[in-house]
């Protein structure tokens, strides 16, 4: 794949095949310490286009956190390549890098006594010159990533006086306010309420289909993000197997990794796991 | 390979024909405001408030400065005050003695020491993520004093005595200190990495001090008696009996790390949201780390070096100027720390030297009193947002 940009081979459907977001070509990754090197996953080919939510699953150590950091360019592969744009992404220097892709995490956000809005234009820091000002068209951005991620109503007030819920909101709004092409959340939703959770991956994807990135989310919810992703990854056996959620080899990934099964009731989709007695 | 694949109209064409491509099943999820195009940023309401404190506190410094040249054993008016500074021989001899020999090096040091510190106490409260870090806490004064103890207790200790460094020793003096600080300040961030509790790297800054404490005293122990008394006067910490030459390389070393921090306000805004996210904004961790720990480690050393280990100021001020700047943001707030930093270490030393007093009171206690509070209700503050 990408072999168009890559090899400087011409694509031979140039017009029709628009280059994927964030790619990855035969990526083998994991961890060298020294001498040795300990493989997490092999043989990796994924590619992601733009308005794409895909979920990211499989069980605690399996290799998800280790696969984004490698696809984001923070570790360096084993093999093969993670591609941004068909640029193998370890040559993309860090601002250009945060210019194409936004973090959110787990963590409770922790900003000091900053407000809503001020870290919402931290989010524009790699598009900003060294002193950080920002322009209005920034603060346009800024005003915004806020109104999409509804946190416009506390826009001054400390992030330090909001909810689990809310900060996590602050967090992907200022993930927005970067304007990535690719916003990856690594398990987003572990520390929030039931209902925070069902509006924190509705958010994600009513932006993702509004706005003009992709977004991977890692996480345990499968009933919450398997029934909107437009891509599953099942990561598990050292491998990712890749697909949609009909597709039998994602559901036989499922069942073997997490042992759950998927039940389509009318139009909606249900996630039942099996009973395992002790 | 170009870089212009990574490119604005690159990613536009790709967008454009992507979002038409993808038709997303139909979902029943609940759907926010979304892009609006009136996006304009609201005025912020305390605008004018800010402007105001722009020109407040300069004029509080300012007369804070006059108030500590004219304020001592004698009283010296601000109109002679003006006289024996602008020319060169007006007003009596007396006062034009005390001002440019006494009361301007002091007052000129307070003005740096404070600012420096508190300067300091910013970053490493950033650095750390931790409202309570400042030099003091985290071993760092300590550090400072162990390379100030290297350079006066080793050396022929008869000739050279704290706080009376010729011109050659000042650099020699400052740069050790500044190297020591560093070098705690590196310890402790490394321990910090290590582990997660923000209390423990508290402790673990205070076994570092004790540590680099017990060497200090090691080597008080093997120095000559004089050159160890004055160590012991030195370590309790003033304002006072800096000569011009300290007063200068004071001054220089304060303003590098000080215009530093400045430079690195963007950087140390990104540090605010921790080091993953700080990392997915494009900052270079190590590089940053290692300006912080400069600049701070310039601050600090040159202040411990002329004026000893002054406590609280560090710690204080930083939150005071959160609390008049009411934003987070490192630029603003350091500008008003410089301010606020500066005109409290001239009030306390105004206080510990009571008007139309001979006797000086022990600057660390002054600044022990108004820095305590101010630590307490940061940590009552912070016990009730984490239950």
């Amino acid at each position: 794949m990408n072999a168009d940009t890559f090899h400087g081979v011409p694509s031979p459907h140039p017009k029709t095949i628009p280059t994927p977001i964030l790619g990855a070509d035969r990526l083998t990754v994991g961890y060298r310490n020294r001498k040795r090197i300990t493989v997490t996953l092999r043989n990796i080919d994924v590619r992601i286009h733009a308005g794409e939510l895909i979920a990211m699953v499989g069980s605690n150590g399996a290799g998800k956190s280790t696969l984004l950091r490698s696809l984001t360019g923070i570790q360096p592969p084993i093999e093969g390549h993670a591609l941004l744009f068909g640029d193998p992404i370890v040559r993309v220097n860090r601002r250009q890098r945060a210019q194409h892709i936004a973090l959110v995490l787990a963590d409770r956000l922790e900003v000091a006594n900053l407000t809503v809005r001020e870290t919402v234009a931290l989010g524009r820091h790699p598009h900003t010159n060294w002193g950080g000002t920002l322009d209005p068209q920034d603060e346009t951005v800024v005003e915004n990533a806020m109104n999409a991620t509804d946190v416009q109503r506390f826009a001054d007030r400390p992030v330090a006086e909001l909810s689990d819920g809310e900060r996590q909101r602050v967090a992907i709004a200022r993930a927005v306010a970067q304007q990535p092409d690719v916003m990856v959340l690594d398990e987003p939703t572990a520390f929030l309420d039931p209902r925070a959770r069902v509006r924190t991956i509705s958010l994600l994807r009513t932006l993702t289909r509004n706005g003009d990135f992709a977004a991977i989310v890692a996480s345990h919810d499968l009933e919450l993000v398997l029934p909107h992703a437009d891509q599953i990854w099942v990561v598990g056996d050292g491998t990712l197997i890749t697909g949609t959620l009909h597709e039998p080899v994602v559901q036989t990934a499922l069942a073997a990794q997490l042992g759950a099964q998927i039940v389509t009731i009318g139009d909606r989709t249900h996630v039942i796991y099996e009973q395992e007695t002790l | 390979m170009s870089k212009s694949r990574l490119g604005q109209p690159v990613l536009a064409a790709n967008r454009n024909a992507n979002v038409d491509q993808l038709t997303p099943p139909p979902s029943s999820i609940a759907t926010g405001p979304l892009f609006e195009t009136d996006g304009t940023p609201r005025h912020r309401k305390s605008a004018s408030q800010v402007r105001l404190l722009w020109v407040a506190l300069p004029i509080l410094l300012l007369l804070l400065v006059v108030a500590s040249i004219a304020l001592g054993s004698v009283w010296i008016s601000p109109g002679r005050i003006v006289t024996v500074l602008t020319s060169q021989s007006g007003g009596d001899s007396t006062a034009r003695t005390i001002v440019w020999s006494v009361r301007l090096p002091r007052t000129i040091t307070a003005v740096a020491a404070g600012a420096a510190l508190s300067v300091s106490g910013l970053l490493m409260q950033t650095l750390f993520r931790n409202p309570l870090a400042d030099s003091a806490v985290l071993g760092v004064s300590a550090g400072a004093s162990l390379g100030v103890a290297v350079v006066v207790l080793g050396s022929t200790s008869s000739i050279v005595s704290v706080g009376r460094y010729s011109g050659s020793t000042t650099v020699g003096v400052t740069l050790a200190a500044a190297i020591g600080s560093a070098i705690t300040l590196t310890i402790v961030l490394a321990i910090s990495h290590r582990v997660r509790s923000q209390m423990i790297v508290l402790v673990a800054g205070l076994m570092v001090a004790t540590v680099v404490g017990a060497i200090v005293s090691v080597l008080a122990y093997f120095s000559s008696l004089e050159a160890a008394r004055s160590f012991g006067a030195w370590s309790l910490g003033s304002f006072r009996g800096t000569s011009w030459d300290e007063v200068v390389m004071l001054c220089v070393a304060t303003s590098l790390g000080t215009i530093a921090a400045i430079a690195l306000a963007k950087s140390l805004d990104g540090l605010l949201l921790g080091e993953r996210y700080a990392a997915s904004l494009g900052l270079n961790l190590r590089v940053t780390r290692i300006a912080v720990i400069v600049a701070a480690a310039l601050c600090t050393g040159a202040t411990t070096a002329f004026c000893g280990p002054i406590g609280f100021l560090g710690i204080a001020v930083p939150h005071l100027a959160r609390g008049v700047v009411k934003s987070g943001r490192h630029r603003p707030l350091l500008i008003a720390t410089v301010f606020l930093g500066a005109s409290l270490a001239l009030g306390c030393e105004i206080i510990a030297q009571w008007p139309g007093d001979d006797r000086v009171l022990p600057i660390n206690a002054i600044t022990a009193l108004v820095g305590a509070p101010v630590v307490l209700s940061v940590l009552l503050r912070s016990g009730k947002a984490h239950p």
